[in-house]
């Protein structure tokens, strides 16, 4: 075998293992969701191909399945959204203004990001409930907007200081206002940076599950992932194929998410690349 | 048209490593209205930063900056006027063009920015694009463009708006060097045609002198001289003027005073000041026989092949560069005389 043939080997090889490793879990909770009989633990019971699950879930008034769901999609969408416009307003004034501190700050919001989320959960109950939003978007929206900033400015920062500031300059001379540089001139060349964050945010408060768990307290304020957590089966034992089937549907939206904007992110990179 | 006026301007930064930094140690400028004026120096002299200053990207530290009557930066007087406020347009090395919007929208944009009307926007537009002959490029985006049609897209959108003042940060320097000499001439036309007060940076000396009305020559955040370029280069001030402009550099010659010839050397003779150098253009001096000049000289080397000749010679310890000869056919360790006028020399104090 030639040597580039060995390479193309290793790197098929390579692919294969880690397409694997990332999708066995899936596959898995695909499996399961689609048998009759979806005790995991008891791999020899047989297996009987069913949608009643997904049937059962979907239709069942008791599971709340699309209030969770929407619940989820207005929560991280409203937080990625904010979290992203606050990083790049953050990270504009960082990269281009001159005030003291402004080395400080992103390092400070770095060492927040560090702090576990256990430690604050107790005062952040008391403090949404003194605010009178237990169970409400704001309860959530809010909290992962913290939560999400950090990462956003950063990845933010990271791009505006590629950006020439002789666009700055340009755009100043020309009669621009600060804020109207960033949104006619900065932002329109940081569309891969803004998906890129948007989505990672987004996916971020998607999943978020220990403060949706203590903050919201039923079907009008929770999240699917703690909704599905908490799926009751009868006599307390653990529905898996209900789990399992809500949780593949749960999955569905997130995809075509990523699935629009991968668009947009890979667009957007070649054609900074390219640009002279 | 209007005249900009520059008064004891001083800026000083500080960085963490090397502490306090002078960029401009006091300037003091006028630009009369109309003109076309050059900031010429080395790199590191100050000159973008005064021109950033002039634009009103930058607060000067000092000193007070006038745009006809209208005072329009003062430190004293806590006076800073915005670009927009001050009028200005500028051009920059890296053209600064909105890579996301294409030709039309980026000469378009400060007046979009200004809230004009669209129809008179687009007779603006095509007012410049017609003067830049970039009509055909107005649908294209930045990134299709060639550096040369990108350099009129970034002169359409300072143009456009028929600014007070214009500014050219070393708009040239980064096109190749046929391109470069033709722009050069379009540039002084398009000036010349609309009258507009022009500040021009650049390192490039002969930039500055084919395209300056005036030139003002900078160094380590000083001006050396003012001047026309035939001022500049007949009679420069200082050795560091003297060398920068010319092409090929002047000649430095080692010397002590031993005489007094005109009121220049008066002065350095009366400051005590005996060691010398003379400094003489390569086109003033002739190369003739042995003696018959008035020194000797060993031809080194001969050069370039094809275009104006140029002799590289040794002199007493000094290498010297001539631009004519009298003998028909000299080799290379020939000895030959150089001949030169006494009022063709040029003498500077060596701590300038």
């Amino acid at each position: 075998m030639r040597e580039d043939e060995i390479i193309k080997l290793l790197k098929a090889v390579g692919v294969i293992f880690l397409l694997i490793f990332c999708l066995f879990p899936f596959l898995w909770m695909i499996f399961i969701s689609v048998n009759k009989n979806p005790d995991f633990l008891s791999p020899q019971s047989e297996f009987v191909l069913t949608f009643k699950n997904y049937f059962e879930v979907a239709t069942s008034n008791k599971f709340h399945l699309w209030d969770y769901l929407v619940n989820s999609l207005v929560v991280s969408i409203a937080s990625a959204i904010l979290a992203t416009f606050f990083a790049s307003l953050s990270a504009y004034s960082i990269t281009r203004l001159r005030f003291p501190g402004r080395i400080v700050i992103p390092l400070i919001l770095l060492g927040f990001s560090m702090f576990p989320q256990i430690a604050i959960v107790g005062y952040l109950f008391g403090m949404i409930t003194d605010f009178g939003w237990l169970n409400t978007y704001a309860a959530l929206i809010f909290p992962y907007i913290t939560l999400g900033l950090p990462l956003a400015l950063w990845i933010m920062l990271s791009y505006f200081s590629q950006l020439s500031t002789e666009l700055d300059k340009a755009a100043l001379i020309d009669g621009a206002s600060r804020l109207q540089i960033l949104f006619k001139v900065i932002l329109p060349l940081s569309l891969p940076a803004l998906f890129s964050t948007f989505m990672l945010t987004l996916i971020y408060s998607f999943n978020e599950f220990l403060f949706a768990l203590m903050l919201t307290t039923d079907y009008h304020g929770r999240t699917i992932p703690v909704g599905i957590a908490l799926f009751e089966g009868l006599h307390g034992q653990i529905p898996w194929g209900y789990i399992m089937a809500a949780a593949v549907i749960a999955v569905i939206p997130v995809l075509l998410l990523i699935a629009l904007f991968q668009k947009y992110i890979i667009q957007g990179l070649t054609e900074g690349a390219v640009k002279g | 048209m209007i005249d900009i006026k520059i008064k004891n301007v001083r800026k000083n930064f500080f960085t963490v490593k090397r502490g306090k930094v002078e960029a401009l140690k006091g300037i003091d400028l006028e630009i009369p209205a109309g003109k076309f004026f050059v900031l010429l120096g080395p790199s590191g002299c100050g000159k973008s930063t005064l021109l950033n200053i002039i634009a009103g990207i930058e607060k000067p530290s000092e000193g007070e900056i006038y745009f006809g009557e209208k005072l329009v930066a003062s430190s004293n007087k806590k006076i800073f006027l915005s670009p927009k406020e001050r009028d200005v347009a500028m051009v920059f090395q890296s053209y600064a063009l909105y890579p996301h919007l294409s030709v039309y929208d980026n000469i378009a944009f400060p007046l979009k920015i200004a809230k004009l009307d669209k129809n008179k926007i687009d007779r603006k537009v095509n007012w410049a694009a017609d003067i830049l002959e970039i009509e055909s490029l107005l649908g294209a985006k930045p990134g299709e463009l060639s550096g040369g049609q990108r350099q009129r897209v970034a002169l359409g959108r300072a143009i456009v708006r028929e600014p007070n003042l214009l500014l050219l940060d070393e708009p040239l320097s980064n096109l190749d060097a046929l391109l470069r000499i033709t722009m050069r001439s379009e540039l002084r036309s398009i000036q010349r045609k609309l009258e507009l007060t022009t500040i021009y940076v650049t390192h490039d000396q002969t930039e500055a002198m084919s395209l300056g009305d005036k030139i003002a020559v900078l160094k380590d955040g000083v001006v050396q001289q003012i001047g026309t370029p035939e001022e500049i280069y007949n009679d420069p001030i200082n050795l560091f003027v003297a060398k920068f402009i010319g092409s090929p550099p002047m000649n430095i010659l080692d010397g002590k005073l031993a005489e007094k010839i005109n009121d220049k050397l008066n002065f350095l003779k009366d400051k005590n000041i005996n060691d010398v150098v003379a400094g003489i253009r390569p086109e003033k001096i002739n190369i003739v026989k042995k003696d018959e000049g008035v020194i000797n000289g060993k031809l080194k080397m001969t050069g370039p092949p094809g275009g104006e000749p140029l002799y590289y010679l040794e002199a007493e310890g000094n290498e010297i560069l001539a631009k004519s000869s009298e003998i028909g056919n000299i080799k290379e360790n020939d000895e030959v005389g150089l001949k030169f006028g006494k009022d063709d020399l040029l003498i500077f104090d060596r701590e300038n």
